[in-house]
């Protein structure tokens, strides 16, 4: 049987950098016995073989509920410019970036 | 005698239509009763905002009216859940971090609700980004169940619940993505609908979990919700998962015939331990009600189920971390910027921005999608979904519905399980299973406990099977 794997500290501190949030914005201690605790419950899903394919699941759907794979009209330029008063010269006004709280 | 509170749409609507009633006068009494609410020891708190808008969209209403307009929802209000986006209000998922964001544009639901004639009335409470079951995860301080106000109404969508049984609206947008609709609905003794996955269209709403958030309803009636579901379901260019189909006839129900119906009741829920005495009480007077019209009720074994809350949240929390990379303090709302790097501004911005359920969730939504670290653990929920689907969607090819009750328990007390977190996610144990199926499921009010709280059960139907669901209720309703 495969092992387990575990969120030991390191691990633990990998996830909150990929999540992009500061150890220190919060209880390391607390959220990281939660974190364990319901990775921990997921564990049923090991009885289960991963080889069912998600995309072929929908044995008794009628064709007729579902829409046609048709290209149809979807957003065209005069669209987005409709939705958005901030166009002019052929440019969209975005929030602007770092330290500059212009819009460009 | 009853009050502009205790009506629903269907009601409001034939009093406008007779002019016994004008929308001003329905707009003034909700936002009256919204005031009085908010000046009570322990107020309802389902509204964030009540819109200063609603009252001259009602003068516009009734000026339509008097002109001969006949659009089906006419000056009707109804309430918002705070993460469908209305043109030029706040919409803030009940976070920090959207905090000052205003939507640019409307929701294509609430672009087709207001084209009806309908009047958005308020922002409803939440969960943030409708991560949570009891809106004790929002910003804005937690909603309270008009039932009894030292519990909750259910969450994530809910202080819609709240305004609709409470009566300072007659419906309510909520959102799921795994019983977020249902499970308040059933707290607070409403209706709560989820249509099929690709009924309604997604655009304009924040998304969670793309794969299974889908727009659904509360309300006072079955009748409401065809209704609403009439004018708001179709084919939108601007959600490719939205299908193409006509729920016109839904604006008219007639009763199912009972006696005709093949009931499936899966095992694996009544061996439940958790479920409550008196939910399964109530659920049992439900079975019997069908069993006495001569419905034919037979118990289904789906083993699968016995894992759908694992694959639900692993499938859920790997989405809401891809989705909710997008809140980097750059694009909408709160910026935290300490002046260094980028990731600097993102880590400040997040840390600052989400609370403490958020960044739960995203973490463990991290670590399942890392194979390095969790292994094969999001392959196997998705397979565990694939095995639901099709399992579920085999007992429909011989059933007509599938009951089954909302929740375990009834509205638990504020503050209970607020620091427990996985007993939280338990409260989903009766709804997930649907979102993951992509199956329409309408949460009715059945029963109450000793103490009087309100219990629910659900009639979950095929994929496309919204009319069948709501005939059956309505002749449950009706009956009563």
């Amino acid at each position: 049987m495969k092992k387990k794997p575990v969120i030991d500290d390191e691990t633990f501190e990998n996830l909150l950098y990929l999540s992009r949030l500061s150890p220190e914005s919060t209880n390391k201690e607390t959220l990281a016995s939660q974190v364990r605790q319901i990775v921990d419950y997921f564990e049923v899903l090991s009885k289960y073989a991963g080889d069912e394919n998600p995309y072929d699941a929908y044995p008794a759907i009628p064709a007729e509920v579902l829409r046609g794979n048709d290209v149809g009209p979807a957003f065209v330029p005069a669209d987005l410019k409709q939705m958005t008063p901030e166009f002019k010269d052929g440019y969209f006004r975005v929030p602007g970036m770092l330290g500059n709280d212009d819009h460009r | 005698m009853m009050t502009i509170g205790d009506l629903s749409v269907t009601m409001l609507a034939e009093k406008l239509a007779s002019g016994e009633l004008d929308s001003v006068s329905i707009v003034r009494a909700y936002r009256e009763a919204w005031k009085q609410d908010e000046k009570s020891e322990k107020p309802l708190h389902g509204y964030i905002e009540f819109f200063d808008s609603a009252e001259s969209d009602a003068v516009e209403a009734d000026t339509a009216r008097a002109a001969g307009d006949t659009r089906p929802l006419l000056g009707i209000p109804f309430a918002v859940k705070d993460n469908i986006s209305i043109k030029g209000k706040r919409c803030t998922c009940g976070s920090r971090i959207l905090e000052g964001y205003v939507a640019p544009y409307n929701a294509t639901v609430i672009d087709r609700l207001i084209a009806a004639g309908a009047i958005p009335l308020g922002r409803t409470n939440m969960d943030e980004f409708a991560m949570g079951s009891s809106t004790e995860y929002s910003c804005h301080g937690p909603s309270r169940n008009p039932v009894d106000r030292d519990r909750t109404p259910g969450g994530s969508s809910g202080g819609s619940a709240a305004v609709v049984a409470g009566g300072q609206a007659p419906v309510a947008l909520g959102t799921e993505t795994g019983g977020s609709v249902r499970l308040p609905a059933s707290y607070c003794g409403i209706y709560g609908f989820k249509p099929t996955y690709g009924t309604l269209s997604r655009s304009g709403v924040v998304a969670f979990g793309s794969s299974l958030d889908q727009v659904g309803l509360l309300a006072r009636s079955v009748d409401d919700l065809g209704l609403m579901l009439s004018v708001m379901a179709g084919r939108d260019p601007l959600d490719n998962t939205c299908a193409d189909r006509d729920f016109s006839s839904l604006a008219h129900l007639s009763g199912a015939d009972v006696s005709k119906l093949k009931i499936a009741l899966p095992k694996e829920f009544m061996d439940e331990k958790g479920l409550a005495p008196e939910v399964a009480a109530v659920f049992e007077e439900t079975c019997r009600w069908f069993r006495d019209r001569g419905a034919a009720i037979e118990t289904v074994s789906i083993p699968v189920l016995e894992a759908a809350i694992s694959s639900y949240y692993v499938i859920a929390l790997s989405e809401a971390a891809s989705n909710l990379s997008r809140f980097d303090g750059i694009r909408y709302g709160l910026r935290k910027d300490p002046l260094a790097s980028f990731d600097d501004l993102y880590v400040a911005t997040r840390s600052d921005g989400f609370g403490s359920e958020v960044k739960r969730r995203i973490v463990i939504g991290n670590y399942v999608l890392s194979t390095h670290f969790s292994g094969d653990t999001y392959r196997k929920a998705m397979s565990v979904r694939a095995r639901i689907q099709r399992d579920v969607a085999a007992v429909f090819e011989t059933h007509d519905i599938l009951l089954c009750p909302t929740n375990p328990a009834p509205a638990f007390p504020l503050g209970s399980r607020v620091d427990d977190p996985l007993a939280m996610y338990l409260t989903d144990l009766y709804t997930t299973f649907v979102n993951l199926a992509r199956i329409p499921s309408l949460s009715i009010p059945a029963g109450k406990t000793s103490c009087g709280l309100p219990v629910g059960v659900q009639i979950c139907g095929p994929m496309g099977g919204e009319k069948t669901i709501l005939e059956v209720a309505r002749a449950r309703e009706k009956s009563r």
